[in-house]
């Protein structure tokens, strides 16, 4: 049931007309959280999270700049929503404002197949973007699992990352210009060439910013040919380190494999490319649990397993240590087999055994499937979450061992290698705990978290890989950027002087 | 022999006084009006290589030819290092937005920088996680890029750095414009084929596409596919590529005029006497000279002047 409008919001739905805008509860508690595990933790407690005044729909970036106008003069903190696939809160309303829900933004304003680019609205959804542009022998390359359920505009806002990294880059390597609103209510393009004569690169300013400098609304991208030929392989590593090693070998010389990617001891049984799973070992069991694990005797032996997470992790300690890394090379024909044979070179040299295709493509088949189990999970009263970190080759290994060390006595933990580039990598943990009490759940969330992120901080590597800080890292940006937390707040001082932009995210207010 | 903490003190003391820093090594000719020389001769060193990572962290007063001489005895590299970039210091590379190494294997010299520690004009000194990506929000460390010293004083940098390449070729195709030129690189690119340099200018007549490659997966096969997918004709010609690359080159000034799409960076190169274009992509080019004035307007120049202006009140 809606309620009359303040005279704000009534200047609001004048902008974007009465069907496009809403202050019903249904809404309002829509909108009131992403995918940030740690609010469905929230809501099991029983806490009440903060509701949007409202939610409105532009249908035209116009209209994008018209919303920001009303909300600087009347005060009203501004949300930017794209799909709500975020997993760090970045997307929470944390005070009464209005949340700018950008999907009516869809257009896919111009292709320009000459110069490889796309001109495409923030609100366009991910897999519909890549269906389109494929029928046209394009890709964008940028496939995060999160596609079925993520928006252009929410990647550029938490620079993400898609499986192909490797090859096309993550989305701030796409880039070519942004339309975007910032605190002055003007629709403005950034130069084409980022920083060139321009005093500051406003591309790499407003990726990633989250929604904390302005709206983005649609941007230029870099386009490419779909492959004419892909070259699938997986190889059995005897150890995390011999897979790092040819993940580095095939950056440094040059190669641009789509994939590249390595799973941990644990994470290959969870695959199903260990063969300690396929004759009933501990971890099968364990994975059976989490696949399967609720009612009755199974939820109960879920819970303690995950209860007792120091047990856990030192029994897989014991285990072989064999690592599932799978390869994909894709380009022209030539390019595609060149590449591919150079990397099974450096496999076999370090003691790889060839899996053959079945690996990868499996990887390929399932590569969008969503786990749809952690609901079971957090019902049994247990709780899965995942966090990714980067760092360079030389300490990447000591950082995988010391972050399952540091939180190893409060989640199980497991992991892989996803995203490479010549000078390091990425880190994606997975990590899934259970306790007595919601309140005791909350409490173990947080110390992984904070014992995982502590960790990471101390080797000198960064927090975030392709996630965001959001909410959920925010304690530790001061201590990712130190004193170069400046820069942040002489763009937000210039950007957005009036702070309605989606304010308390990304750094912890001063 | 300084310290970044002596440059942040100095930086301090010079905001203090409305004054604005301008790192040199020596030579205080073309220090702007109103700026403040502070001689980086002493914050010039090499203080680690890390082999395993390709990773070399270097003050900020070290030129490109200093930084890759450090590289040598490694076998390591940063890529093609042209003779207009060899005595630049890193610090002034950032602070222009130097964008002369374009290149399609190794990137732009300044992209190659994995993190960088700045005294921000409040005398405070940054830090940064080494990393080559990352998710915390804008990427911050690009604020000092172009921003010419306002943005703070670049002290120390985390540079990415590769294995230095077996083997390389010269490969060149001539054709009678620009545009088609460009076309025949944009060939190139999407047949798979990324030079380690390369170069569009004209030469004795003709406009001369040259390419370095090095070390792709069967360099043979990725010269042959650069020549047949580039077209044009054969050429000996390398329009100064080859000349420029050369270890005993002598450094000299370059100058990154304007970008702009594809078209109109091939009108503009047509026009410009001397033109070079080195940036290369599908979406466009970017045109190089010995001289002319860089063209740029944007009100984003004034914005990016009110955030500067903001750290210097901060």
């Amino acid at each position: 049931m809606s309620t009359p409008l303040d005279a704000d919001l009534a200047a609001l739905a004048a902008v974007v007309g009465p069907d496009h805008i809403s202050t019903r509860g249904a809404d309002q508690t829509a909108y009131s959280r992403d995918l940030w595990p740690r609010a469905q933790l929230e809501r099991l407690a029983g806490e009440a999270p903060t509701l949007p005044a409202a939610v409105v729909w532009p249908g035209t970036a116009e209209e994008a700049a018209a919303l920001v106008r009303v909300c600087v003069a009347a005060g009203r903190p501004i949300v930017p929503f794209g799909a709500g696939s975020g997993v760090c809160g970045g997307a929470r309303p944390m005070e009464r404002g209005v949340v700018i829900d950008l999907k009516r933004l869809k257009a896919l304003r111009r292709v320009d197949e000459a110069a490889g680019t796309i001109e495409v609205e923030a609100g366009y959804m991910g897999e519909r973007l890549e269906r389109q542009l494929e029928r046209r022998g394009l890709t964008l390359g940028h496939f995060p699992s999160s596609i079925l359920c993520s928006t252009v505009g929410g990647w550029l806002a938490g620079r993400s990352a898609g499986q192909c990294s490797s090859r096309y880059g993550k989305i701030e390597d796409m880039v070519v210009d942004l339309e975007v609103v910032a605190g002055d209510g003007v629709l403005r393009r950034t130069p084409a060439y980022g920083s060139l004569g321009q005093g500051l690169d406003w591309n790499q300013a407003f990726v990633g910013s989250e929604g904390t400098l302005g709206l983005i609304t649609a941007a230029t991208l870099r386009v490419h040919a779909q492959p004419a030929r892909r070259c699938f392989r997986g190889w059995l590593m005897p150890d995390v380190d011999a897979g790092l090693k040819v993940m580095r070998g095939a950056m440094q010389a040059g190669l641009r494999p789509a994939v590249l990617r390595l799973y941990d001891p644990v994470d290959t049984v969870m695959v199903g490319s260990n063969p300690d799973a396929k004759h009933g070992g501990p971890l099968a069991k364990l994975k059976t649990l989490l696949n399967e694990g609720t009612g009755g005797l199974k939820q109960k032996a879920l819970v303690t397993a995950l209860s007792n997470p120091r047990w856990l992790n030192a029994a897989i300690d014991l285990l072989p240590q064999k690592s599932l890394l799978v390869t994909v090379t894709e380009g022209q024909d030539a390019e595609a087999r060149a590449e591919d044979a150079a990397i099974a070179g450096l496999a076999r040299a370090a003691g790889g055994q060839d899996l053959g295709e079945g690996p990868g493509r499996a990887w390929l088949a399932h590569r969008y499937d969503v786990s749809y189990k952690q609901s079971k999970l957090y019902a049994a009263g247990a709780f899965v979450d995942t966090f990714e970190v980067a760092g360079t080759w030389t300490g990447l290994g000591a950082l995988y061992d010391a972050v399952r060390r540091a939180v190893g006595d409060k989640v199980l933990v497991m992991a892989h290698f996803s995203h490479a580039y010549p000078g390091g990598g990425s880190i994606y943990f997975t990590f899934a705990g259970a306790a007595a009490s919601r309140a005791a759940q909350l409490a173990r969330y947080d110390a992984a978290w904070r014992a995982g992120l502590d960790t990471v901080v101390e080797h000198g590597a960064t927090i975030a890989h392709h996630h965001g800080s959001g909410l959920s890292r925010r304690s530790h940006m001061d201590a990712e950027h130190g004193a170069g937390r400046a820069w942040f707040d002489a763009l937000k001082q210039v950007l957005d002087p009036t702070g309605i932009f989606n304010p308390g995210k990304l750094f912890v207010p001063r | 022999m300084i310290t970044p903490d002596a440059v942040a003190r100095t930086a301090r003391a010079l905001a203090a006084e409305g004054r604005r820093p301008w790192p040199v090594r020596g030579d205080s000719s073309k220090v702007p009006e109103g700026c403040e020389t502070i001689d980086y001769t002493g914050l010039s060193q090499i203080r680690a290589v890390d082999v395993t990572a390709g990773v070399i962290w270097a003050e900020a007063g070290a030129t490109w030819a200093e930084v890759e001489a450090a590289l040598a005895p490694r076998a390591m590299t940063l890529g093609p290092l042209p003779a207009w970039l060899r005595d630049r210091m890193v610090v002034e590379s950032l602070a222009e937005d130097d964008r002369l190494r374009p290149s399609p294997r190794y990137g732009q010299l300044t992209e190659g920088v994995l993190a960088l520690r700045a005294a921000l004009p409040g005398g405070q000194l940054t830090q940064a996680s080494v990393s080559p990506r990352r998710a915390t929000g804008p990427d911050l460390m690009r604020t000092v890029v172009g921003a010419r010293h306002r943005a703070g004083l670049v002290t120390d940098v985390h540079l990415q750095a590769w294995p230095r390449p077996a083997a390389g070729a010269f490969v060149a195709a001539a054709f009678d414009a620009f545009a088609d030129a460009f076309a025949g690189g944009v060939a190139a690119l999407r047949a798979g084929v990324r030079p380690a340099a390369w170069q569009v200018a004209r030469d004795r007549g003709d406009v001369v596409l040259a390419a370095w490659i090095v070390d792709e997966p069967g360099l043979d096969e990725a010269v042959a596919r650069f020549q047949a997918a580039a077209g044009g004709r054969p050429s000996r010609a390398t329009g100064g590529l080859a000349d420029a690359l050369a270890p005993d080159a002598e450094p000299y000034e370059l100058l990154a005029l304007r970008a702009g799409d594809r078209a109109a960076a091939a009108a503009f190169a047509e026009a410009t006497r001397g033109a070079r274009v080195l940036d290369l992509r599908p979406e466009g080019a970017t045109v190089y000279a010995r001289r002319g004035r860089p063209e740029h307007s944007s009100d984003w120049a004034a914005l990016a002047d009110a955030v500067h202006a903001a750290l210097e009140e901060a």
